[in-house]
């Protein structure tokens, strides 16, 4: 069994821990009366975000330069086609998350300081409207990923208990792929 | 006769000299701030405010000047505009106003100027230092400067909000007032 290698898999389950994070925190905090913890918490989401967008932006890197596994002989064309299809819109959900968050960030007239330290250039100038209108627009993303997230981890289960091949096993340490 | 215009001479000599009332201009002139969360600096402004400015660049001793804003006029962001208006921070329904009122002006040299006066926000009074730049335009003049306001001295975020992790205590204020032409 080729397993993907060690870089690919820390980077894609610390993306998970973080996303998941930012994702709980993001629901949490959204409808929050103003208070001190509110900002805290909306800081700390923000610079989950643009951490995720920066390891993101290092994933398809390291993924261009050390191309995954072939995936399993047995698949049919269709399901080819639509596991990459389905990596590529979660690649571009990934970014397309933290960037609306950025984006809404500049408009309503907060920016990004990435851990209070770094700022992050503002993309737009501040107009709440686009603002409001932008922070509807990133809620409806995370429900998305939402949707790809779970189709994500169906298909890896399908794949090891179903199909009995190796596709779970090598991103999962610790997960042996299944016996024939 | 010479007695009157000795006594006119002497009204004129001690009496508080107005030294030019210089109409504020609110189309142009702006009063903002901006606040630090979390070490991120955000900017606000007032849109609401006005005052008298009797102000000589000659004879800067003679100034005069009060300032008033009206603090429900805080315009950063809508959440933050909800939030500023209530009394744990500046209390917009029992203190409207935030007012300045100068009690000396002095020249710094080459068109800078200082002012100290008292600053009142939400009903605390502090005696504060103002550095500001005048400018003879056509047709009038401007006033810009920037200074530093510790709301805790004010009592301006209190309960929750009191401690300076999120929201700091320093807040910059900055000015730019457009004048009219001295009224003499």
């Amino acid at each position: 069994m080729q397993r993907y290698n060690g870089v690919a898999k820390t980077l894609h389950w610390l993306v998970f821990v973080l996303m998941s994070g930012a994702f709980v925190v993001g629901f949490y905090m959204g409808d929050l009366p103003l208070s001190p913890r509110k900002l805290q918490l909306m800081s700390w989401h923000k610079w989950t975000g643009v951490t995720i967008f920066f390891l993101v932006l290092l994933r398809l890197c390291w993924r261009l330069l050390n191309p995954p596994p072939a995936l399993p002989t047995g698949m049919k064309p269709w399901e080819r086609r639509a596991a990459e299809a389905s990596h590529r819109i979660l690649y571009l959900l990934m970014l397309a998350m933290p960037l609306t968050g950025w984006l809404m960030s500049s408009a309503k007239g907060f920016q990004t300081v990435w851990f209070g330290v770094l700022p992050l250039p503002d993309l737009l100038d501040k107009n709440p409207p686009l603002g409001k209108a932008l922070a509807e627009v990133h809620e409806m993303l995370g429900f998305i990923i939402l949707a790809f997230v779970a189709v994500h981890v169906l298909a890896a289960l399908k794949h090891h208990f179903i199909d009995r091949d190796d596709v779970l096993a090598r991103m999962t340490p610790g997960v042996k792929p299944p016996s024939h | 006769m010479r007695f009157a215009s000795l006594m006119v001479t002497l009204l004129l000599t001690t009496l508080p000299a107005a030294a030019a009332v210089r109409p504020l201009q609110p189309a142009g002139s702006s009063i903002a701030f901006t606040f630090t969360q979390m070490n991120v600096p955000a900017q606000g402004r007032f849109k609401r405010f006005a005052g008298t400015i009797d102000f000589d660049p000659a004879k800067p001793e003679t100034s005069h000047i009060d300032m008033q804003v009206d603090v429900a006029s805080f315009s950063a962001s809508e959440d933050a505009d909800a939030e500023a208006v209530k009394p744990q921070w500046l209390d917009a329904s029992g203190h409207p106003q935030a007012r300045f009122v100068s009690s000396a002006v002095k020249s710094l040299g080459g068109g800078h100027y200082q002012a100290t006066g008292k600053l009142t926000i939400k009903g605390v009074s502090r005696d504060v230092t103002v550095p500001f730049d005048f400018k003879e335009q056509a047709g009038g003049a401007s006033m810009d400067g920037r200074f530093i306001v510790r709301r805790g001295d004010y009592k301006v975020g209190e309960g929750e909000w009191s401690a300076f992790d999120i929201v700091a205590n320093e807040v910059a204020v900055q000015f730019h007032l457009v004048l009219g032409a001295a009224a003499h």
